[in-house]
């Protein structure tokens, strides 16, 4: 549920209007994982086609955080099918407030992404695959902005950020001894 | 498609959108995705100890409860179900699934339902999935449990009775060969009974399950129901012979109505007693109702029982007897009073003989030979021994009884190369003879 109301709380925060339609995403869910994950790869490509960033560099990294980070809570709210907490409730409510102050939205978030992955913060080998994912990502672009940072340079940008996160992936799949296809 | 391939064309997607429309958000978003799965499968390395826990005798057709034991091994919260396709053939189970926190032990009830029969059953099977439901894995438990499943009473007498109503309905299929053309009316779902040769292969290997296909019926003449109301018809101490004969007879005569014109001929040991000529009308059921006023024989005349001697007649004395009585009365032979009734019938019909066909069977065969050449028939007749009060029956006479069966079913045995013959009971068998006419 939380994910569902930080989605929408975003949505309004970065004035867009495909995070008002999960609501839909959140019936969908109660019936059928499989299709909450279709309709949640609806919802991603039209989020791509509202939501434009242009250059990584000049973009305001809070603002695009408040968009990525609540369609990832959704997509694990959507799948965990647990019962809302009270702490969940009481997130909601900050996230609500968060609408007039931005700065208690963005914290809010961030406590709801620790508190929904809170079964996997014992084990560290997770949390470590997290990170790393995140510090490549971010590493890299911050090496490689002498020559993204171009005018234009939108498509450069996200094929070298595809490129990045496919060999971290391939990388990390090969290290950890874990076939793709194995499940 | 599994949910991971789910999240990984989507990942795939949203590269491509992020390249081809010049978006960043889309690769970030992507990525992200990526990431979370990643993060997810590399925690998912299940481990689920299991017991499975059962009495070891049970009841066929009887649900056996079994107690699966689950203990979740692993650091991560699992949802973990039975699955019952490990079961073997015949066995109905019920999937079954548990949530179980990180070394948290549970005990589940798996109910199977099992067949007959001794067995040594390997399992469960189990599938343990991730709280997300995104990765899963399925493995056979290096557990058994040992089942003698003792059979069911009821459940034998059940399937004796279904394989009896199945021969019946397949009897009185072939009884009605030739009442219809060789013009397929409709195709339909094969029901136990249906000739296996009217099977339509080509439309069952289409939907998937055994299709027949329905015949126009065709009938040269009318339907005439021969009702014999002699004095065997009509004993029994709780319900006799002729009380479900008239049943039977308005049940058929209601069905048939709705295709063919109906008739009904009735006669008694002394001959022909009511001929309603046959017809199509609608008023034709009441005529037929108000013809079937025979009452049963009663043991008691004012409410005074008329108390049992236990005085019988050797087989030698009744078979005299029956010589001998006819004259005596004065009464019309049999075949003659049936063959009386069936003359008037103007055109070749198609009879339908309700009649005991123990009492005066000589005279009924000959009866049967006569018309045979020139009407189709079909001899439906009460078994007696299923109209007997159990209660009221002796040592002695169980022997006896079973001289009469034997008897008996040579009899229709007889008669069957003749006519069609199908012994009935008091109140099985209806359903039967209505669903082959509906």
């Amino acid at each position: 549920m939380i994910g569902f109301v930080s989605v929408i709380a975003g949505g309004l925060i970065a004035g867009l209007l495909t995070p008002l339609f999960s609501p839909v995403l959140y019936l969908i869910s109660r019936y059928s994982r499989t299709a909450f994950l279709i309709g949640f790869a609806v919802y991603c490509i039209s989020l791509g086609y509202e939501f434009s960033v242009q250059n990584i560099y000049t973009q305001d990294l809070t603002f695009l955080l408040t968009i990525i980070i609540p369609s990832i809570l959704m997509l694990d709210s959507g799948l965990k099918r647990t019962s809302s907490t009270r702490i969940d409730y009481g997130l909601a409510a900050a996230m609500i407030a968060g609408l007039a102050i931005g700065e208690i939205f963005m914290i809010s978030v961030v406590f709801a992404l620790i508190n929904q992955f809170s079964d996997y913060w014992p084990r560290k080998r997770s949390v470590i695959v997290a990170l790393s994912g995140i510090s490549v990502l971010f590493g890299s672009l911050m090496l490689a902005r002498g020559s993204l940072d171009v005018l234009g340079g939108a498509s450069t940008q996200a094929a070298f950020i595809s490129a990045v996160t496919v060999l971290w992936a391939v990388a990390l799949l090969i290290w950890l001894g874990i076939a793709p296809g194995k499940e | 498609m599994k949910r991971t391939e789910i999240l990984a064309s989507l990942a795939f997607l949203l590269f491509v959108q992020g390249y081809l429309l010049q978006n960043v958000f889309s690769a970030l978003l992507a990525s992200a995705i990526v990431i979370y799965t990643l993060f997810l499968r590399v925690e998912f390395s299940p481990s689920v100890r299991v017991k499975w826990n059962s009495e070891k005798n049970a009841v066929e057709g009887r649900a056996v409860k079994t107690e699966v034991v689950l203990r979740n091994l692993s650091g991560i919260p699992l949802e973990v179900s039975i699955l019952s396709d490990f079961l073997p053939v015949n066995f109905e189970a019920k999937d079954t699934g548990v949530l179980l926190d990180s070394d948290e032990e549970k005990s589940v009830v798996f109910e199977i339902k099992p067949p007959r029969g001794e067995y040594r059953i390997r399992g469960p099977k189990i599938r343990i999935s991730d709280l997300r439901g995104i990765y899963s894995t399925e493995f056979l438990a290096d557990t058994s449990i040992e089942l003698v499943v003792r059979p069911s009473i009821d459940r034998i007498k059940e399937e004796l009775e279904a394989e009896r109503n199945i021969r019946l309905a397949a009897m009185y299929k072939k009884a009605m060969v030739g009442l219809h053309s060789m013009d397929v009316e409709s195709l339909k779902k094969f029901q136990p009974g249906d000739d296996t040769k009217h099977i339509d292969w080509k439309a069952t290997a289409r939907l998937g399950e055994i299709i027949v296909r329905e015949f126009l019926r065709e009938v040269e003449g009318d339907v005439y129901i021969i009702l014999d109301a002699g004095r065997q018809m009509r004993k029994g101490v709780k319900r006799s012979k002729i009380d479900y004969a008239s049943s039977l007879t308005m049940y058929l005569s209601r069905f048939l109505l709705r295709r063919y014109s109906v008739g009904l001929i009735m006669y008694d040991d002394f001959g022909v007693i009511r001929f309603v000529e046959a017809s199509p009308a609608p008023e034709q059921l009441n005529r037929i109702s108000s013809s079937l006023t025979v009452s049963p024989l009663s043991t008691e005349i004012l409410r005074t029982r008329i108390p049992d001697f236990g005085f019988r007649m050797s087989e030698r004395s009744q078979q005299f007897l029956k010589k001998v009585l006819p004259a005596i009365k004065r009464k019309k032979s049999l075949s003659s009073g049936i063959l009386e009734a069936v003359g008037r019938i103007p055109s070749a019909s198609f009879l339908i003989l309700i009649s005991d066909i123990t009492s005066n069977t000589s005279e009924l065969v000959k009866v049967l030979l006569r018309l045979r050449g020139r009407h189709r028939m079909l001899v439906l007749t009460p078994n007696p021994i299923l109209f007997l009060d159990p209660e009221k029956i002796d040592r002695n006479q169980v022997v006896q009884l079973y001289r009469r069966y034997v008897e008996r079913e040579e009899i229709i045995r007889k008669m069957n190369r003749i006519v069609p013959t199908l012994d009935l009971g008091p109140s099985d068998f209806i359903e039967v003879v209505r669903g082959g006419l509906s």
